[in-house]
Formats: C-alpha cells, sequence, structure tokens
C-alpha cells in the first residue's frame, strides 16, 4: 500500500472495503499511541491489551466516523479514555503505580548482553535507567503531557483536552524543574555530568 | 506576560521566526530557562518511541480480519514500518521504565530497533513462533 496515504485517504478507502486500509492505519499509529499508553499505565502487558481494545473498537466503529482529518486526535482520546476506564477498573491496583519503585537494574543482565562494546553499553544503559527512572516518578499528569508532546502541538493538546495553552505551558516547566530535582537527587552522576 | 512561558514553545519549535528571535535573546540572560533546555536536552537524548510487541500485532490483526494471515508477511510488513517509523519518529519521550538489557520476548520482538540487514535475526526470533506458523499456515 503507498505510505503517502493521508489519514482521511484511509478512513476513506476502509469504508469502501479495503481491508489493506486499517492495517496501515494500525502499522502507522500502533507505536505512537502504545508509548503513549504505556507512558500512563508504565505496565507492557496492560498497555498492550489496551492497545488491542482500542484498535478492535476503531475497526469496529470506523465506518461511521466522519472526521476523517482528526483520525490521530480521535485515536488518542479514545487511548485516553480506555486508559482511564482500566485505572478505574482496578483502582485499588493499579494507582499505587504512580509512585511505585521500578526494578532494580541488574548489572548482570547487562553484561551478558552480546554487546561489542559492553563498558559502552553499561555506561549508556545506565544513563538511560536514570533518566527512565526520574521520568517514571513524575506524576501520571505530568507523563502523559510529556508522551502527547511527541504527537500534538501545545495548542492541539489545549484543544484536544480544552485546557488554557498557558495551563500546559506552565505544567510543563514545572515538570522540567521537577525532573531536574529528582536527577539531582537520584542520579547525581547524570545531573552532574549534563546538568550542572 | 512573562516570556519565560514561551520556554516548551521554543523546545518545540512552536513560536514564529519573530518569537524565536525574541526568546532567544531573553535565553541569553535568563539562567532558569537555561536550565530547563539544559535538562530537556539531557532528556531527549534517551527519547524513544516503543513497537506494540508482534504477537499483539497479530492478534489485532486477526480480530479485524477474516483473511488468514502468513507470518512472514506480516514480519515483513513489520520490518518496513518499522524502518519507516525509525526514520520519521525516532523522538518520543520514555515516560516509563525501559529495561532493554532484559532480552524477554517483549523486547525481543520489539520492532523499531530492526535495521535494515537484521532480518537473518527475525527469522531466528520468528522459528519461536513456530506454533503459530503451523497454525496460519
Ligand atoms: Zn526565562
Amino acid at each position: 500500500m503507498d505510505k503517502k496515504l493521508t489519514d482521511a485517504q484511509l478512513v476513506s478507502r476502509f469504508k469502501n472495503g479495503d481491508s489493506k486500509a486499517f492495517e496501515e492505519i494500525v502499522l502507522r499509529y500502533q507505536a505512537h499511541v502504545y508509548t503513549y499508553i504505556l507512558s500512563i499505565v508504565k505496565n507492557p502487558d496492560t498497555a498492550s491489551d489496551i492497545c488491542q481494545d482500542l484498535f478492535v473498537k476503531i475497526f469496529r466503529t470506523l465506518h461511521k466516523y466522519n472526521e476523517e482529518n482528526k483520525l490521530k486526535n480521535w485515536l488518542f482520546t479514545l487511548a485516553r479514555n480506555l486508559t482511564m476506564d482500566y485505572f478505574r477498573k482496578n483502582s485499588k491496583r493499579l494507582v499505587p503505580l504512580e509512585n511505585q519503585d521500578e526494578d532494580e537494574f541488574s548489572l548482570l543482565d547487562t553484561i551478558s548482553d552480546n554487546s561489542p562494546s559492553p563498558l559502552k553499553v553499561l555506561i549508556e544503559n545506565a544513563q538511560k535507567e536514570a533518566i527512565n527512572d526520574a521520568l517514571g516518578k513524575l506524576s501520571m499528569d505530568e507523563r502523559e503531557l510529556v508522551a502527547l508532546k511527541d504527537n500534538f502541538t501545545f495548542a492541539e493538546i489545549a484543544a484536544m483536552q480544552k485546557k488554557p495553552i498557558g495551563t500546559l505551558l506552565s505544567k510543563f516547566s514545572r515538570t522540567l524543574k521537577k525532573l531536574r530535582r529528582i536527577l539531582a537527587q537520584r542520579s547525581p552522576e547524570v545531573y552532574n555530568e549534563y546538568l550542572q | 506576560m512573562n516570556i519565560c512561558n514561551n520556554l516548551p514553545l521554543y523546545l518545540y519549535s512552536e513560536l514564529s521566526e519573530e518569537e524565536v528571535k525574541e526568546f532567544k535573546q531573553h535565553l541569553a540572560f535568563c539562567p532558569a530557562c537555561q536550565r530547563a533546555v539544559l535538562t530537556f536536552n539531557t532528556i531527549a537524548q534517551d527519547k524513544e518511541v516503543q513497537s506494540l510487541p508482534l504477537n499483539v500485532i497479530m492478534d489485532i490483526f486477526e480480530k479485524t480480519s477474516r483473511k488468514k494471515k502468513s507470518i512472514w508477511n506480516l514480519a515483513k510488513t513489520l520490518r518496513l514500518s518499522g524502518a519507516l517509523a525509525a526514520a520519521g519518529i525516532a523522538v518520543g519521550f520514555v515516560v516509563f521504565s525501559t529495561q532493554p538489557h532484559k532480552a524477554d520476548l517483549r523486547n525481543y520482538y520489539n520492532i523499531s530497533p530492526i535495521a535494515g540487514s537484521e532480518l537473518e535475526e527475525i527469522s531466528a526470533s520468528i522459528s519461536e513462533f513456530e506454533g503459530l506458523v503451523t497454525y496460519y499456515g
């Protein structure tokens, strides 16, 4: 299939019975949507389940969808709703995840990796780990905003969430400050190297 | 309005040319904004978009299509799409803790890191899908 088809063209092909069009929609958006959901729930299995639900729902309702140009917005809005539904249903078990510590960084796992340059990988992994650890310490709202920013402009997010753009901008700036504080506290080596 | 508020728009290139000029002049004299730029760039070094595990994509295709799908065709399609994705969307915050050193299946089938010359690796991993290959015929 032509990779350059617009979302609107894909939706219209789908409505005309072209099953490849739906596969193309899945392939086009799966990584973006999955990364977004994962940023909120922090659990790959849960995120996979929600993502699967999402695309099956899209498949079942796409034929009556009339705003072809806003497919991406629709996908992310639905992703958010399904994720929040999931939290509501599993609130007791899942809410504490927000501040739960992630698994310990395992030195052994890294060394046994078949990498050509173990030391370099070790350093890169430690740094990546520190940054992901810091991102994981953000509140759910902050993580979500950061993830949405990879797919939408601030103006688009403001329109989707019906919030003033100024609110989102302040929140984003606050989030950066918080990340800096977290890195200073939890990963002084990264802080000293990059943020001093 | 306080010009510091424009910082996030500056970081994501969502300012007009005129506003960028204005913001850069501000940046030269604002330690708070300088720190924020530094933090943003540090975090951005580890930006990454994660792909859904291959078996989940297969499940989605299976649930939305009556046609049986060859795993080989799917792998080819995904590899192509992964390469395109890597070219175009290699910027995404990882807002969760990834553990790339843990070679669990999920990461193993993770699509985005697959580079052009790694078809052999894919075929090795796909041999683990033998049951499915039989099923999908
Ligand atoms: Zn400033």
